[in-house]
């Protein structure tokens, strides 16, 4: 056995954790979300995106089996959502969208019927509600809307799952909570969890997401990870030189934004080794080169799809 | 299903308490009228003169006697009170968690529709049997105090008689309520129902419809009236009601079951 097979052999094995295979859901003559293919792997962390109504709820719904697909099929560890959702949702942690939870009952109260109703312990609950700074002895009625949602994420996370589903996790946390929130979802992935979750916040996507999903109008955009997202996109270089401009004839998807006094921006895409080579040539003071954000990868799909 | 039923049971603990504070409030001033009216005698030939339609509708008796008098003024519309409180029931602990979005919360747990769909029917048919078992002891007690004889018997027939009457209804209205998501417009569709069949088994009766007619209306199984002053009941409403509770409970599982839950 070479050394290229050993390296082969001791990488791990991805696992399937959810699988979306050619889903369509038409609410009436309403379309839902048409021909999604999709998925997601152990240890993976997949950013669901798209604007209001492109059909991410929808997917979410029909993963946890509240709605059931007009075709395709669609399976979470193995179970098919349609037929077996109660064992998708034995292994699943699940926050739905704009969460809602009995008035009357407190968080501890809700996390205990949530506990028995799965017939098992809560391991992790006072850990996350540590990290969340959960109001877990308030009744739910007396929580803003912020607060509810951090009860919710114990609930969601307290039985230790190995697949979580999350319809937009941040909406109303506070920017603390937030980033608390990002970074567990963060580990939870390092830990080997698959955790899937909506947003159209894009710069949560970007922190801890491996792979992104774009969703518009029902459709798959986009399924790819998010370097390769930005590599399609054009950064934005500053260069500050003496003498000469360097020559950038011959480089690949270059567009001069403007020149003068010493100062050049541009924005290209394609390999930078070459431009640095070029540079070398020529005496640059200061180089910037600006990276994309999701955001303006996410607005560039859109616009091109919408063309 | 036990720990679904045990929370719905406490979270509709409350309510339950001022329908049996009502409806046995009322139970208690029928029994202690009794004494007060004394001039029964007078009633009774006043009851005499009351069209037959109306005599019908509270089962023909002898208002005059103790078990006629709680017939007349109780026990012949405890359906009634119940069905409504199905209906109410119905709408607020299916349709209602659709409304408010905490059947997401439930159903996002390892929780199966029919399991959702039978704890609903399980608590509802708790509280009524509760309240029936409440008027009941009302009835035994109270009818006890004023220094008369309980017709024990009597009564938990006619109990027996108006839980299986409301068993049936309220699961026809959880049938409702799987199917229609707004709380408003179940409890709407379900209070109308009930009057209109109420209303309406009178009206039949008055007009001296056929069998078959009376056949369809869930009132006309209720034979309070037997049970009060012959104490004895019918079997068919013994039969028929279980059936019809059971054929209504499983549609409404097989609705929720098909159905989407979108909310």
């Amino acid at each position: 056995m070479d050394a290229e097979t050993a390296e082969l052999d001791s990488m791990p094995v991805p696992v399937t954790t959810l699988e979306i295979d050619h889903l369509t859901k038409f609410y009436g003559p309403h379309r839902g979300v048409e021909d999604l293919t999709l998925r997601a792997e152990a240890g993976e962390v997949l950013g669901f995106l798209g604007p209001n109504g492109s059909g991410k709820t929808t997917t979410i719904r029909v993963l946890l089996g509240f709605l059931r697909p007009t075709s395709g099929r669609v399976s979470v560890l193995g179970w098919d959502a349609a037929r077996q959702s109660v064992e998708v949702r034995r292994r699943v942690g699940y926050l739905p969208g704009d969460v809602a939870l009995y008035g009357e009952r407190t968080g501890e109260e809700l996390l205990a019927l949530a506990a028995r109703t799965r017939g098992e312990e809560a391991p992790r609950a006072a850990e996350i509600a540590r990290a969340l700074d959960a109001p877990m002895d308030r009744p739910m009625k007396k929580c803003s809307r912020g607060m509810r949602q951090k009860v919710a994420l114990v609930i969601t996370l307290a039985h230790d799952p190995e697949v979580l589903i999350l319809d937009e996790p941040t909406s109303g946390l506070d920017p603390l909570a937030q980033r608390s929130l990002l970074e567990l979802l963060d580990q939870e992935g390092k830990r080997g969890k698959t955790v899937f979750f909506s947003s159209h916040v894009l710069s949560e996507a970007e922190h801890i997401c491996d792979r992104v999903a774009i969703l518009r109008e029902g459709r798959l955009v986009v399924l790819d990870k998010v370097e390769k997202l930005r590599e399609r996109k054009y950064k934005e270089v500053t260069l500050v030189y003496s003498g000469p401009p360097p020559n950038l004839e011959g480089l690949d998807d270059v567009q001069v934004v403007w020149r003068h006094d010493g100062r050049m921006t541009f924005r290209m895409r394609g390999d930078m080794r070459i431009l640095m080579s070029r540079l070398a040539a020529c005496a640059v003071e200061d180089v910037s080169i600006v990276e994309p954000s999701l955001e303006e990868v996410f607005l560039d799909f859109y616009r091109e799809v919408a063309r | 299903m036990t720990v679904l039923v045990l929370d719905l049971a406490a979270r509709t603990r409350a309510a339950l308490g001022w329908w049996m504070l009502g409806i046995l409030g009322m139970a208690a001033y029928a029994v202690s009228a009794y004494e007060w009216m004394g001039g029964l005698e007078e009633l009774s030939r006043l009851y005499e003169q009351y069209p037959p339609a109306m005599r019908k509708l509270f089962g023909d008796v002898d208002i005059g006697t103790l078990n006629g008098w709680l017939q007349v003024e109780i026990v012949s519309y405890i359906p009634l009170l119940l069905a409504i409180y199905a209906g109410i029931f119905a709408a607020g602990s299916i349709s209602r968690e659709v409304e408010q979005r905490t059947v997401d919360f439930i159903l996002g747990l390892p929780v199966s529709r029919t399991r959702f769909i039978l704890s609903r029917l399980v608590v509802g048919l708790w509280n009524i049997f509760v309240i029936c078992l409440g008027v009941f002891a009302v009835l035994v007690v109270g009818v006890a105090i004023i220094g008369h004889t309980p017709s024990a018997g009597n009564y938990a027939l006619a109990m027996t008689n108006a839980f299986l009457l409301s068993a049936a209804l309220l699961a026809a209205y959880v049938a409702v309520a799987a199917a229609v998501d707004e709380q408003a417009r179940v409890t709407g569709i379900t209070l109308g129902l009930t009057l209109v069949l109420y209303i309406l088994t009178g009206a039949l009766k008055a007009t001296d419809a056929p069998e078959a007619v009376l056949w369809f209306m869930p009132f006309e199984h209720y034979h309070s009236a037997e049970a009060m002053t012959g104490g004895s009941l019918p079997l068919l409403p013994l039969v028929l009601l279980p059936a019809a509770a059971l054929a209504a409970g499983a549609a409404a599982v097989y609705w929720y079951n098909r159905r989407d839950i979108a909310v």
